[in-house]
């Protein structure tokens, strides 16, 4: 079977996974869609589980039958086609019998890491290279991005939102190396691509040599030059991001246990120095 | 709009056209579903239809598979209905048609052909459950198709255990009943002929036709609002072949004599020539008259 690669794009929202995704997308061997809410995925297994039943039991009749050619059932494929359907915006099947090897399908869904037992129960099948992208930033950025953009929650909220994330990135990782899972995790961490020198070298060694191999690189600087950042905050909402965290704000980020393990585990697992307050 | 075309398009093609030419809105989209009885040409026609650059059926869709692909397109119109999805009637009609697609015999993950404004899926016996289809396509800016494949019941029959079917003609005459029975009622329920253009395409009919071409643009073409000309659909006819003729399916010709106890059989069922009679009041002319032109 000549799967196609595999790009899942994951992280919290509002650290970049709509600018990641365009940047992705904008690769002409690349074809994401997206949005997918994460809470799309169980019932894109209950559909897929009627559909291979479905399909086992005619399988069974046919053998039975002793006549017929028998059916080219791929889960992981359809798993992929019912996802796009249950995109926000939702998108008709890959053309799969067109698209080779090298080229990339997949799509992006914020938060999806929670649920990453059932993404590799939904996915695990293709049989080719399969990338998971984890995108954070600066959680106090991240949380002042997500305020300014009309999420009304306080800051405790926003960790206990949080905390599931971080865990279960950490989590996914890990038994993604010791059961050998097969995925290909990377974490992309947007205030690194921001600050960076250039960004076409940050988006060529992180994400397009893993997915579009070592020729890649004059793409990058292509996606870099044409990939506006649509889902800014001051895109979206007209003015710029709230720029400061109040004292309380601070003080409860800053000392929040649960918070800096959390933290702690995930610069370890993925050997970076993600920040809870961003260094002045 | 130039005025030869005003002169040959029907109404609503001029509608839809004005409507692309100037922007407004979506192109409107055609469901068209191909049912009637198996070896009555559903494969055939289907063939054809697909060969024009904006149709699109897929098939066969196993007539079991309706409930849960009704199930599933349900799922997905409540799941978009409450987290707020963008699902206008003609995606609607395409998600469908893609969900019914991945419960085909051989699965599909189906690609849009064209523009799109044709698309549907072929299944013989179909008419059986029809509140099922309707269902499944409940959008109601759309217009919708039900060819109803029809052929001479002997030779449908003759074709069938040609083909191995190794039922008795008891079998066959309370099955193939069933599929009168439910086309009459689709035909006289209100609720479907408001939403359904239901048309009979009569495999008989087209055999014996001298122009092939213009027969397939007014029996098939036409009803779903699509423009070719006579030239054109005879060359969609030529570029199909009979893929699934009792010949090469099996290997030999089919059976050509109906057996006389079969025939006494159908005679004795006084049902089976009601239910060809109404049709025939329904649909005159449309090769349901098997008795009168036995006579």
């Amino acid at each position: 079977m000549n799967d196609p690669k595999l790009c899942i794009i994951g992280g919290s929202p509002r650290s970049g996974t709509r600018n990641f995704a365009d940047l992705v997308s904008s690769h002409p061997d690349a074809q994401l869609f997206g949005e997918v809410g994460h809470y799309a995925l169980p019932n894109v297994k209950r559909v897929l589980n009627e559909m291979s039943a479905y399909h086992a039991e005619e399988e069974e009749r046919r053998t039975l039958r002793g006549r017929g050619r028998s059916k080219n059932f791929t889960p992981h494929r359809v798993a992929l086609t019912l996802t796009g359907m249950y995109a926000k915006s939702p998108q008709l099947p890959f053309n799969f019998n067109a698209l080779t090897p090298t080229q990339v399908v997949g799509f992006k869904t914020p938060q999806i890491e929670k649920r990453w037992r059932l993404m590799h129960e939904l996915y695990g099948g293709f049989e080719n290279e399969r990338y998971f992208f984890f995108c954070i930033r600066n959680l106090d950025q991240n949380f002042l991005s997500l305020h300014s953009r009309g999420w009304r929650k306080d800051v405790e909220e926003y960790v206990e939102r949080l905390l599931p994330l971080l865990r279960s990135i950490v989590k996914f990782k890990t038994w993604n190396d010791k059961k050998g899972g097969g995925w290909h995790i990377h974490l992309l961490h947007l205030n690194a691509f921001i600050d960076s020198v250039s960004h076409e070298d940050w988006l060529f060694d992180r994400v397009y040599r893993p997915l579009f191999g070592d020729e890649a690189r004059e793409a990058a600087a292509q996606a870099v030059a044409n990939t506006g950042n649509r889902n800014s905050t001051l895109n979206v909402t007209g003015k710029p991001a709230r720029a400061e965290l109040t004292d309380e704000e601070r003080h409860f980020l800053n000392k929040n246990a649960d918070l800096r393990a959390a933290v702690e585990r995930l610069n370890a697992a993925f050997r970076i120095d993600l920040p809870i307050i961003t260094p002045r | 709009m130039p005025s030869y075309l005003s002169q040959i398009l029907s109404d609503d093609e001029k509608f839809i056209r004005w409507r692309v030419c100037w922007g407004v809105g979506f192109l409107m989209i055609t469901v068209c579903v191909v049912g009637g009885y198996q070896r009555s040409g559903t494969r055939q026609f289907t063939d054809i239809l697909n060969q024009h650059p904006d149709i699109q059926i897929s098939g066969e869709i196993g007539r079991h598979s309706f409930v849960k692909i009704r199930r599933a397109v349900k799922r997905l119109r409540s799941f978009h209905a409450k987290h707020g999805g963008e699902l206008n009637a003609r995606l609607d009609v395409q998600l469908a048609v893609a969900t019914s697609a991945l419960y085909a015999k051989y699965p599909k993950n189906i690609q849009l052909k064209g523009s799109g404004s044709v698309v549907g899926f072929k299944t013989p016996r179909s008419e059986w459950y029809f509140d099922q289809i309707a269902d499944i396509f409940s959008s109601n800016s759309t217009k919708k198709v039900f060819l109803f494949c029809n052929r001479d019941f002997r030779d449908v029959f003759l074709s069938l255990k040609t083909l191995g079917w190794k039922m008795e003609i008891e079998s066959f005459v309370r099955f193939y009943k069933r599929s009168l029975r439910s086309l009459i009622e689709m035909s006289r329920s209100e609720s479907v002929i408001k939403e359904w253009d239901i048309n009979i395409v009569s495999l008989d009919q087209f055999l014996s036709a001298d122009e092939k071409g213009e027969w397939i643009q007014q029996k098939i073409f036409q009803p779903l609002n699509v423009i070719v000309s006579a030239r054109d659909a005879m060359q969609f006819f030529q570029n199909t072949t009979n893929r699934n003729s009792t010949a090469r399916a099996t290997g030999k010709p089919r059976e050509v004599v109906f057996a006389e106890s079969d025939w006494n059989y159908c005679l004795q069922d006084a049902e089976l020539w009601q239910l060809l009679g109404k049709l025939a009041e329904i649909y005159p002319g449309q090769g349901f008259n098997t008795l009168e032109a036995f006579s």
